[in-house]
């Protein structure tokens, strides 16, 4: 049998751009707070340190995670890397599950931070486009706001979406960072703002505007996990991981339209494909869905359990970090069919009081996106939901999902290169 | 064995040392008073240094088995390739078939006809650094006919209003081509009218306007 595999303990940066501090200092910031509220965990007892930073340019120090790994007082433990994209975050929670499940160790500590501050924001989108193909996408104009942007485009193409559609997710994200003491849009921005806000932000590649984007941010987040014996000896309100999955797709948007791997996979998909000539050799994902998700989804859920996600899902906690491919996850994380998305940001399912809250935390458009550390900041948020101390780390009761059980976070890179999904249950 | 050379576009010389300027030798430094604070409602102020550097280098990429491509490019052709097994053909080109079933069966190459669709596009109001000065631009992805994936590029010759997911367009090569993806672009076939109705082509010749003005006040003309 499967060894349990539980988070523990939480803590998360303030997000900005900038901040002054460190690297090291910031997740040194989220290390204090985690260990204030896990007052039986001493530094240690942890058994192995998974660090995730997404790019080495942003500050030209490459093996960062060896800095952090001594400033913290860890340099005798095991220690090393993941790296995947904008999935880093999460990726290296599932890395720390992996040790621990299968027995190797007990208690492990994950740590995220980016610091995307000290280059000026079109050299952070540079830097960004070096993850996606520089022979080929990044050489002609391309980077990721285009990419995502060319996806949205033929979403909306195929299943109708308006732009409003695209901003009403903005607006829903961004209103929920103003009720989070750690979010960067809270002090960056600090007011509610509108569609027609949204509508008014400056083109950064139509149909987006600035604020159907992901925030640059600096910032960091820790998690600690341990096995169920260790655990339970750490704090009496553990945070089980109860399903994990992971996927791929092609480096390159454009390669996905005829792509021999998914042929006949997504039959369930295929099927509302508007009937036009250039319906490709593999409708889904084509250039519009996150096929990576997918796959992750289906995997974590089946783990879990899980077999009506809008309903049995209390919160969930995604990357998107633009509007479209938020509405295009609602349809790869299953929680409406295919070409339905709209509807759930339509019907306000997806925002705070509706049957799925998506992105209480602000995400990546609120909280803010420093991507090492974003979704290990977004599982720090589902982490405190679930244990019901939402009221006690945002200062108010506004945004707790009262009695939530069961959250899902997730993750990916590129443009659904890699995809991630963890489970989290009280 | 010696590698001998057989074509050369030289660059200035003066870029290895311009590439190399800074080296992140300390260029200049500030002292600012910023936030501190770990949550928004824990905030204080404390004072830190900051240091200007710079660093650059110049990179020698060998485009390998796609070398045939870019060549091709310096002619005004275009190459792909194609898979002997199963037929599959890649635009952009790759040396190896990538469908499980074919094991990796080595491409090969074949000219491909300057014709094809928009499969999707995006209009450019910001870009990454190397680009700004061209905006706002068209990106598009372009299925070359017969090809079974997109090729990125850019689409001149529209408005950008006009433009439309499953447009036949044409590709043409610049003047002088370098062996760049940048060497080819992509324009309207036939006659295009827009597929937005009056208030959409309105709102995003108003989200154009800032656009322009930015390029012109930060890049002239």
């Amino acid at each position: 049998m499967r060894q349990r595999v539980a988070i523990v303990g939480a803590g998360m940066s303030r997000m900005d751009l900038p901040r002054y501090e460190l690297a090291e200092e910031l997740v040194a910031e989220a290390l204090t707070e985690l260990l204030e509220d896990t007052p039986d965990l001493n530094i240690n007892d942890i058994d192995c340190h998974i660090a995730s930073y997404f790019s080495d340019h942003f500050e030209q120090q490459l093996a960062m995670h060896w800095i952090i790994n001594d400033y913290i007082g860890l340099s005798s433990k095991p220690v090393f890397r993941v790296e995947n994209g904008g999935a880093t975050p999460l990726d290296a929670v599932i890395v720390a599950y992996w040790g621990i499940v299968t027995g190797q160790y007990d208690i492990c500590l994950v740590t995220g931070w980016e610091k995307m501050s000290e280059v000026h924001t079109p050299k952070v989108n540079e830097f960004i486009a070096l993850a996606s193909d520089s022979d080929f996408d990044f050489p002609v104009g391309g980077f990721y706001s285009g990419y995502y942007a060319a996806m949205a485009v033929r979403h909306m193409h195929l299943y109708g979406e308006t732009e409003e559609d695209l901003a009403r997710i903005a607006v829903k994200n961004k209103n929920n960072a103003l009720k989070n003491p750690y979010a960067q849009w809270a002090s960056q921005y600090g007011k509610e703002i509108s569609v027609e806000d949204v509508m008014n932000s400056r083109l950064v590649a139509w149909p987006y505007k600035t604020m159907d984007c992901a925030l640059i941010s600096d910032g960091a987040a820790v998690l600690v996990l341990a096995a169920e014996e260790a655990a339970l000896k750490l704090t009496d309100k553990p945070v089980w991981i109860t399903g994990v999955g992971l996927g791929s797709d092609t480096m390159r948007p454009g390669d996905r339209v005829d792509n021999p791997v998914w042929r006949g996979r997504f039959a369930e998909c295929e099927e509302s494909y508007p009937d036009i000539w250039s319906k490709p050799l593999s409708p889904y994902p084509e250039m519009t869905n996150l096929a990576s998700v997918r796959l992750a989804a289906r995997k974590a859920y089946e783990m879990a359990g899980i077999t009506d996600p809008l309903k049995e899902i209390d919160l969930m906690e995604l990357l998107g970090p633009y509007t479209g491919i938020e509405l295009a996850m609602y349809e790869d994380l299953y929680l409406c069919p295919h070409g339905k998305g709209k509807e759930l940001i339509r019907n306000g399912e997806v925002e705070m009081g509706g049957s799925l809250p998506v992105n209480i935390s602000g995400g990546v458009m609120g909280q803010g996106h420093p991507v090492g550390a974003t979704t290990i900041a977004q599982a720090c948020v589902a982490f405190w939901e679930l244990r019901e101390e939402i009221p006690d780390k945002f200062g108010h009761d506004d945004m707790q999902v009262d009695g939530a059980k069961t959250a899902v976070v997730q993750g990916h890179g590129g443009t659904g290169a890699v995809g991630a999904v963890c489970v989290l249950q009280r | 064995m010696e590698t001998k050379i057989l074509e050369e576009r030289k660059y200035d010389p003066n870029w290895e040392i311009w590439s190399e300027k800074g080296n992140l030798s300390p260029l200049g430094y500030k002292i600012v008073k910023g936030q501190s604070g770990h949550r928004l409602d824990r905030l204080s102020q404390a004072e830190y240094f900051i240091s200007t550097q710079a660093h650059g280098t110049l990179y020698h990429h060998s485009c390998g088995g796609l070398s045939q491509f870019y060549r091709g490019l310096l002619k005004k052709e275009l190459w792909g390739t194609f898979c002997p097994q199963c037929g599959f053909t890649y635009m952009p080109p790759r040396s190896h078939c990538w469908n499980p079933d074919c094991r990796l069966t080595k491409c090969e190459w074949k000219r491909l006809p300057h014709e094809g669709v928009v499969h999707t596009y995006t209009i450019m109001g910001f870009s990454a650094a190397p680009f700004l000065s061209m905006l706002p631009f068209i990106l598009v992805f372009v299925r070359i006919r017969s090809a079974n994936t997109t090729i990125a590029g850019r689409m001149k010759g529209i408005d950008p209003a006009d433009m439309a997911c499953d447009m036949p367009v044409v590709l043409e090569f610049i003047d002088e081509p370098r062996g760049n993806p940048m060497d080819f672009y992509f324009r309207p076939k036939e006659g295009v009218k827009t597929a937005r109705t009056s208030k959409e082509v309105e709102r995003l010749r108003k989200q154009l306007e800032p656009v322009r003005e930015w390029v012109k006040k930060n890049f002239g003309g």
